[in-house]
């Protein structure tokens, strides 16, 4: 990483935005801070080759202001708690050591104790943060199955130290979540993700994770082109079709035969977990989890406001 | 302006040709009625070298006529092939010649920029991979090109093509030049071509083979890329054939079975075919016809 090329941006108009979701699918209602743009993991997956045209990284420093976009977010917010996240077009940890963007962001959320930051990453480092970290910021970590992460997330940290770092970000008193996320089916998913499982509830105090996401292998389609010319052959193992949203997903069959196995066996570790899917369609969301209530993002946001309570208490 | 034989030129050499193919029926009709009204522009060497004309000498010969009217030109090598690139945008270019037209840029070292603005013009992406694909394509062997160019395959579909080795690309313009078929149909069959290749590492001709038409290639193709979703149709086509459906009434389901909601649409003329319409409606919901779609779209075939 350290030949990378980081450009710093002055922060023009905001980039404390609403998650963009995506057309027919339940959004989480989330917000992103775009403190980075780019990232060095260079997973194989990853969609922002889809959605970035320029190589390297380009950082906003404009800590004041940006503090000041979030307030204003929170300000217009009456009714929900909001959630910010800083890993929508980067990685959040994935050069905070060096280049220590997320300080102060950690901090202010940690005096307001109201919203909740989530750092989602797949970079184990949260030793620089130890000073500032806050019941108020969420660490969170993609996991997948050590082979996958080998041949598709080849610069991200293994799962074992993924696994450390959440246990030692709940022994510093915060809260952590799990992504599964990209899920991918290959020969044998199933039985990786079922050791994955096992390890991460050997590993962490499930009662202490506030929300585990799950999502599907799901991209743009010039990641088709670009997965066919490296020959992507895991990627491409299942079956995919061109989704509402125009984009590249698996069969619904496949997906929600899936999804209901990782629900199940998350639930089976630990039945009060807060599983929800990242951008999937509502009538999915029904066939995996059988609750009727999430038919648009509104009601995921209401879910979320209840498991934040359920976690800070509140009304 | 002057005449030259065709005996006096090397019609073989294509140094400054950007046209392709040369044969060109209309053009050929043209001067079998009229003779060769433009003439055509040719280096002042010995021996001379054609700049511009190729597809009207190509019809003369054909023709058996023996001298043309031409130009001599007294240009270097760069202004020539700019002068052929220029007389040939007068017409639109298929995807081979718009390749060639860079390609022979870059070849004889013209600055970068001149060449992304002669892709501009031709209507190909100012980009490095334009460049690598255009090198690509002029080492394509003849019934590639000609594929590319018989169906005007845009550059998109033309680098799919290049993700093939010789072998396998050979075969597979054979099979899909085999059968009449529409750019899109093409781009979609070289687009599963490629994902089976992707999938299982290597493609087995044998079953495509045999495949009679393009929409049959379509299907084996789906069926190895596929599996599940074919497998999916063919249940849906049961269902379809065993509910018997009136030609009046249209049930329509999402053909990657995404969408939940089946369309149903009944083409009427009078209350009684409504009546009539509704009343079939209600006996196939009897009969567990719509359940089972729905089991289908709501992605729970499982339980059937």
């Amino acid at each position: 990483m350290n030949s990378l090329t980081v450009r710093q941006r002055e922060t023009r108009g905001s980039i404390v935005r609403d998650c963009p979701g995506t057309r027919h699918h339940v959004c989480c209602g989330y917000k992103t801070i775009d403190l980075v743009e780019g990232c060095p993991l260079a997973c194989s997956y990853c969609m922002l080759k889809g959605y970035l045209n320029s190589p390297g990284i380009t950082v906003h420093r404009d800590t004041a202001g940006i503090i000041e976009q979030i307030e204003r977010a929170v300000a217009s917010e009456n009714e929900h708690v909001l959630r910010f996240g800083t890993g929508e077009l980067s990685d959040s940890l994935a050069v905070d050591r060096r280049l220590r963007l997320n300080g102060p962001i950690v901090r202010f959320f940690g005096e307001a104790r109201g919203p909740l930051l989530e750092l989602k990453s797949k970079w184990a480092s949260i030793d620089h943060l130890k000073s500032c970290l806050n019941p108020y910021t969420i660490i969170s970590f993609s996991l997948a199955p050590q082979g996958l992460v080998d041949a598709e997330e080849r610069r991200t940290s293994p799962i074992s130290k993924r696994l450390k770092a959440l246990k030692a970000a709940q022994d510093l008193g915060c809260f952590v979540g799990l992504h599964f996320d990209p899920v991918i089916i290959y020969d044998g998913f199933e039985r990786d993700y079922r050791y994955l499982i096992d390890d991460i509830a050997r590993f962490i105090d499930l009662k202490r994770v506030i929300w585990v996401s799950l999502g599907l292998l799901r991209f743009v389609p010039s990641l088709m082109k670009a997965f066919i010319r490296e020959g992507r052959r895991t990627l491409l193992n299942g079956e995919f079709i061109r989704a509402e949203d125009g984009k590249y997903r698996y069969l619904k069959a496949e997906r929600i035969k899936v999804y209901r196995m990782l629900y199940a066996q998350l639930l089976e570790k630990e039945p009060g977990l807060f599983v929800y899917l990242c951008m999937e369609r509502a009538d999915v969301w029904q066939q995996v989890t059988g609750r009727p209530e999430v038919r648009q993002s509104a009601d995921l946001v209401r879910l979320f406001d209840l498991r934040i309570r359920e976690f800070y208490g509140g009304s | 302006m002057n005449t030259i034989g065709i005996d006096q030129v090397d019609v073989s050499d294509r140094t400054y040709c950007i046209s392709y193919p040369l044969e060109d029926d209309l053009l050929f009709s043209s001067i079998a009625r009229f003779g060769i009204l433009v003439p055509l522009g040719v280096l002042d060497r010995e021996p001379p070298v054609i700049v511009t004309g190729f597809k009207r000498i190509e019809a003369a010969r054909r023709l058996g006529i023996a001298t043309m009217p031409c130009f001599f030109l007294d240009i270097d090598d760069r202004q020539a092939l700019l002068t052929s690139i220029s007389d040939n945008l007068k017409r639109p270019l298929n995807t081979i010649e718009k390749a060639c037209c860079v390609e022979r840029m870059e070849a004889r070292g013209f600055p970068k920029e001149d060449v992304y603005e002669i892709a501009r013009l031709v209507g190909l992406p100012a980009r490095v991979e334009t460049l690598k694909t255009a090198r690509a394509m002029n080492s394509m062997d003849q019934s590639t090109r000609a594929l590319v160019a018989r169906q005007n395959l845009p550059l998109p579909v033309v680098e799919q093509l290049l993700w093939f080795d010789a072998q396998e690309l050979a075969r597979i313009v054979r099979l899909v030049d085999s059968f009449r078929s529409t750019t899109s149909f093409v781009r979609e069959v070289l687009h599963l071509f490629a994902l089976l290749k992707t999938k299982t590492g290597c493609i087995d001709f044998h079953e495509l083979e045999n495949a009679e038409d393009m929409e049959a290639l379509r299907q084996s193709l789906k069926r190895a890329t596929h599996p599940l979703l074919s497998r999916l149709e063919d249940r849906l086509e049961k269902i379809r054939e065993a509910s018997a459906l009136p030609p009046h009434i249209r049930v329509q389901v999402d053909p990657v079975f995404e969408k939940e909601a089946i369309d149903i649409q009944v083409r009427a003329s009078s209350v009684a075919e409504v009546e009539e319409a509704l009343k079939k409606l209600e006996a196939l919901s009897r009969q567990g016809v719509f359940g089972s779609m729905f089991e289908l779209t709501h992605g729970t075939p499982e339980r059937n």
